[in-house]
């Protein structure tokens, strides 16, 4: 296995630590940078393979964000998770929208946290090999899903999602017609959050589609329940 | 509209009443004015009697006038007489009419000069009356006989029959006698007699009416002053049989033979009267000027005209009111002069006695009357009213707009002060805008501080004290304000300044547990079993930790995100049903019974949110009820509302009120389910309950239920109407 190297961008030493203990001992190779120019100045010379971003670094309240469009300046494809403890709307709302894969609040747990960089890391290594082929894809009515490159298509229109908003999909779409509780897909999309951190993201995923298509209805609200995938 | 027990419109009446006062200020200074003015006048009158009564000495000293006055005997009751100054002309008819002012002396048995026949009351009494003009002397008798008998038509003599006798002496000395006897009821002329008592002629100079009566006659004649000098006898001879034709008494003021017996009769004196009259026109102010004599005889007097005729032309006015103006005007002066005692008034009457040679020989009397005195009077307590019912209303007025300027002012202060904090006290800042325009949503709640109102707090002088407190509430409120924002803010940021030391233990925690089987795979010692249990708990306390930090920020979290953009309309009844299915799996234990009570509700919001809310009841009502329960959920519809009631069976509310439960942070102590670390609640659930309630515009209330066994949280949703459609 090629040794991928992974960008830790956090101010907090120890937790910058725990981090990097934590990939280092799955075998990355990990760089800790505690503040953004340290980390710009490196990246200058060489990008990281994967980055994971605090948003506020010392003095810098929005640090995270500048560098997050820094590095995507740089790089289409560097897969750039934000970990933050900021938890509101807004944050994550403009996080996502600076092209982040995807917004982790800072009580992910581990295990949450290295199954969403291996599976970025995943994506990456299907990019560069030819089409998986019609097995990795999941066809459900309009909608195309590729769960090795985590693309997502409606109506043959690309729809661009974050890896949580992705595996939610997906776990909907697999099983098109019955109800997922939010709980199921919590443990799907591997996240640990409140039930109307839920609501939040399945909002966002409706606005995505419905940027495509304005008559998107397809997520119904089992209210009490959970979600479906209506065919 | 609150009611006051004692508003501030009430309070400035009251003050205002302290006006009615100046009436009785003024009623007591005019009666002091009126009585200062009647004592003056009184005085004045006094000095001008004083004067008049020396001036009418000196004088006296020279013509003689007063010589005839000192000079008269003590006066013989009945026997000497006195004739008054008549102010009208007297008809020689023998009717009484034209003598009501003039005193009449009655005669009587002590009056009898001559009795041959035993007397009865009803045989003769009568009264005698006499007057002047100042050139005759008038004389009226009213006789009372029961048989009057009249002159025989044959017989020469005028001694048989009823007749009057009157003798006087003459300005020669010479007593004179004459002799009244009409053959019948006519105008007659006197008899004169001769010394021998035969009628001699008649004398033209002495005549009259004889005038039958009901109960005898009246005979009224006059005689020239001119014949008199002072004696004077007049008597009533009564011949009562018809045929013996015999004078049965004679009664009188004396004998007529003897000229010894009679008395003197006195007039009152023209020259005096005219020297009053003089006087009088001198001094306008005197209605009246009298002189008596020492034997209370007027001998002279002077009377005003004038106040004869203003009293009769102010009749006439009274009698002829038309105008309505006039009406209130004399209703007020009637009312008034019945009010006002007579003696408040004091009419002035000075006598002052008048010496002649040492001795007082008469008296002057000078009047003001009553009425001018009690006329000034009524007219300035008339002024009074006028002038106090004005002044009452004026100062009724005023207060009462100054009371309604202040309650307003104070009311828009009021409410705006309500306005400002809010049921969950939390400060929006005051403005001047319309009380209106402060209804806000929720989700605008945390406007900033507008510059208007730094502007407000610098300008200069504040009006008055009302604005210095609304000034000074605005920027306290706006301190509020800002504290409250810190603290709102201090729940969320102390959540997440926890959350990266947390994130510390949680990762090192997770770090250990993953390297296990790495230190076993490189020989190192393995965390033992016993340890683990350690690490099994420290992590169950990250996991509440974290969960309270949560629900620390849920709140502001939530009000973060109501957006008024994912309003849609949707079915209030399926969202209820999918949710109380969700809650059947959540919580196996308990039961649900639904009651909906129509297909579909339709009401405008978020069904996520309404979701959230009713996740919050449900979880209270879940929590704080007994085993083996049932929890009823009811939906209805009321008027315009959708109303929708969680029922439980379990504790009541406690005492200390239960809204209060709907703010922020004020939980009650769970004691029916233990302390298991996932019923930790912050007394939260209630307040985003009430957030997203207030967010759709309801209304909810929590009660125990009738029968004391639980709780029932109402919630009041308005339903879709055309109008709600279009915010």
């Amino acid at each position: 296995m090629t040794s991928y190297n992974i960008a830790i961008v956090e101010d907090d030493d120890l937790l910058r630590e725990n981090y990097s203990d934590l990939f280092r001992n799955q075998g990355y190779q990990v760089s800790g940078y505690k503040n953004r120019p340290d980390a710009e100045a490196i990246f200058e010379t060489r990008l990281p393979d994967l980055a994971i971003i605090d948003i506020s670094l010392e003095n810098e309240i929005d640090a995270g964000f500048s560098l997050c469009q820094w590095l995507r300046q740089r790089s289409e494809m560097l897969p750039i998770i934000f970990l933050s403890a900021r938890d509101s709307d807004i944050d994550i709302v403009s996080g996502l929208r600076l092209g982040a894969d995807d917004y982790l609040t800072k009580d992910v747990s581990l295990i949450h946290l290295t199954a969403r960089v291996a599976a970025l890391f995943r994506r990456r290594e299907a990019m560069t090999k030819p089409d998986p082929g019609i097995e990795a894809r999941l066809q459900q009515g309009d909608l195309e899903l590729d769960s090795q490159r985590f693309s997502c298509r409606w109506k043959g229109r690309k729809i661009d999602l974050t890896l949580t908003e992705f595996w939610m999909i997906y776990s909907l779409a697999k099983n098109a017609g019955h109800v997922k509780k939010r709980q199921q897909l919590m443990q799907e999309s591997h996240i640990v959050v409140d039930e109307a951190s839920i609501t939040s993201q399945i909002k966002r995923i409706r606005k995505k589609f419905l940027l495509v298509d304005k008559n998107f209805s397809r997520i119904e609200t089992v209210y009490g329940i959970g979600y479906r995938w209506h065919h | 509209m609150t009611n006051y027990r004692f508003s501030l419109r009430k309070q400035l009446l009251l003050t205002s009443l302290v006006l009615l006062l100046v009436p009785v200020v003024g009623y007591v200074g005019i009666s002091q004015w009126v009585n200062l003015l009647s004592r003056n006048q009184q005085h004045n009158l006094q000095t001008s009697a004083r004067l008049m009564a020396q001036v009418l000495v000196d004088t006296g000293r020279y013509n003689n006038r007063l010589h005839s006055i000192a000079m008269v005997e003590p006066i013989r009751p009945k026997k000497d007489l006195y004739a008054g100054h008549t102010p009208t002309a007297i008809v020689l008819d023998g009717k009484h009419n034209d003598w009501q002012q003039i005193k009449a002396i009655a005669y009587g048995k002590q009056q009898l000069v001559q009795i041959d026949h035993p007397y009865r009351k009803q045989s003769l009494t009568f009264n005698l009356s006499l007057a002047t003009d100042y050139k005759s002397l008038y004389c009226l008798l009213q006789v009372k006989d029961n048989t009057v008998v009249y002159r025989d038509l044959k017989n020469i003599t005028v001694h048989r029959n009823d007749h009057i006798k009157l003798s006087f002496v003459d300005l020669l000395g010479k007593p004179q006698h004459y002799i009244i006897a009409p053959r019948q009821p006519s105008n007659f002329e006197a008899h004169k007699l001769a010394a021998n008592g035969r009628s001699i002629r008649y004398d033209r100079k002495i005549n009259g009416a004889w005038r039958a009566t009901d109960q005898g006659y009246n005979v009224e004649f006059k005689l020239p002053l001119t014949m008199l000098n002072g004696q004077f006898a007049i008597a009533v001879a009564d011949v009562d049989d018809r045929d013996s034709r015999a004078v049965n008494f004679t009664m009188g003021t004396a004998d007529t033979t003897d000229i010894n017996t009679w008395g003197n009769i006195s007039l009152p004196s023209k020259a005096l009267s005219a020297q009053l009259s003089s006087f009088r026109q001198a001094a306008p102010h005197i209605d009246q000027i009298q002189l008596y004599d020492s034997y209370n005889q007027l001998i002279a007097e002077s009377t005003s005209t004038m106040t004869k005729d203003s009293a009769i032309k102010r009749n006439a006015a009274n009698e002829n009111i038309t105008s309505i103006t006039n009406f209130t005007t004399t209703m007020t002066r009637l009312t008034i002069s019945k009010l006002l005692p007579a003696q408040t008034s004091p009419g002035f009457d000075v006598t002052t006695p008048i010496l002649f040679g040492g001795k007082q020989i008469a008296r002057l009397q000078l009047q003001r009357s009553k009425a001018t005195v009690r006329e000034i009077h009524i007219q300035a307590l008339q002024k009074l009213l006028y002038q106090s019912v004005l002044l009452l209303a004026l100062g009724i007025t005023i207060a009462l707009v100054l009371a309604s300027i202040l309650n307003r002012r104070l009311k828009a202060f009021t409410t705006n002060m309500q306005l400002t904090v809010d049921a969950q006290g939390k400060v929006h800042p005051a403005t001047d805008s319309a009380p209106n325009k402060q209804r806000q949503h929720p989700t605008k709640l945390y406007t900033k501080p507008n510059t208007k109102l730094n502007t407000k707090l610098n300008r200069a002088t504040p009006l008055d004290e009302i604005q210095q407190i609304s000034e000074g509430f605005i920027a306290l409120s706006y301190r509020i304000q800002q504290y409250n924002h810190h603290l709102e803010a201090m729940a969320a940021r102390l959540a997440h300044e926890l959350r990266t030391p947390l994130s510390v233990i949680r990762t090192s925690l997770q770090n250990l547990n993953l390297q296990n089987p790495n230190i076993q795979n490189q020989g190192l010692k393995p965390i033992d079993a016993n340890n683990q249990v350690y690490l099994d708990r420290a992590d169950n306390g990250l996991d509440r930790l974290t969960n309270i930090l949560n629900k620390m920020s849920e709140p502001t979290r939530l009000e973060q995100n109501l957006d008024e953009e994912d309003i849609e309309h949707f079915d209030l009844a399926m969202v209820v049903q999918g949710c109380v299915k969700g809650y059947k799996q959540i919580y196996p234990e308990k039961r649900f019974e639904i009651d909906i009570e129509s297909q579909v509700i339709s009401i405008m919001g978020i069904p996520d949110l309404i979701a959230q809310l009713l996740d919050k009841l449900i979880h209270n009502a879940v929590e704080f009820s007994k085993p083996n329960s049932a929890i009823k959920i009811r939906l209805t519809i009321q008027d315009d509302f959708a109303i929708l009631r969680v029922i439980n069976a379990g504790p009541e509310l406690p005492d200390t009120g239960a809204a209060q439960l709907l703010d922020a942070m004020v939980s009650i102590p769970n004691t029916s389910t233990g302390s298991a670390a996932e019923n930790f609640h912050l007394g939260l659930g209630l307040y985003i309950a009430r957030i997203i309630v207030d967010f759709h515009d309801g209304h909810i209330s929590l009660a125990n239920r009738d029968d004391s066994q639980g709780v029932i949280v109402t919630i009041k949703l308005p339903l879709l109407r055309l109008s709600t459609k279009l915010r």
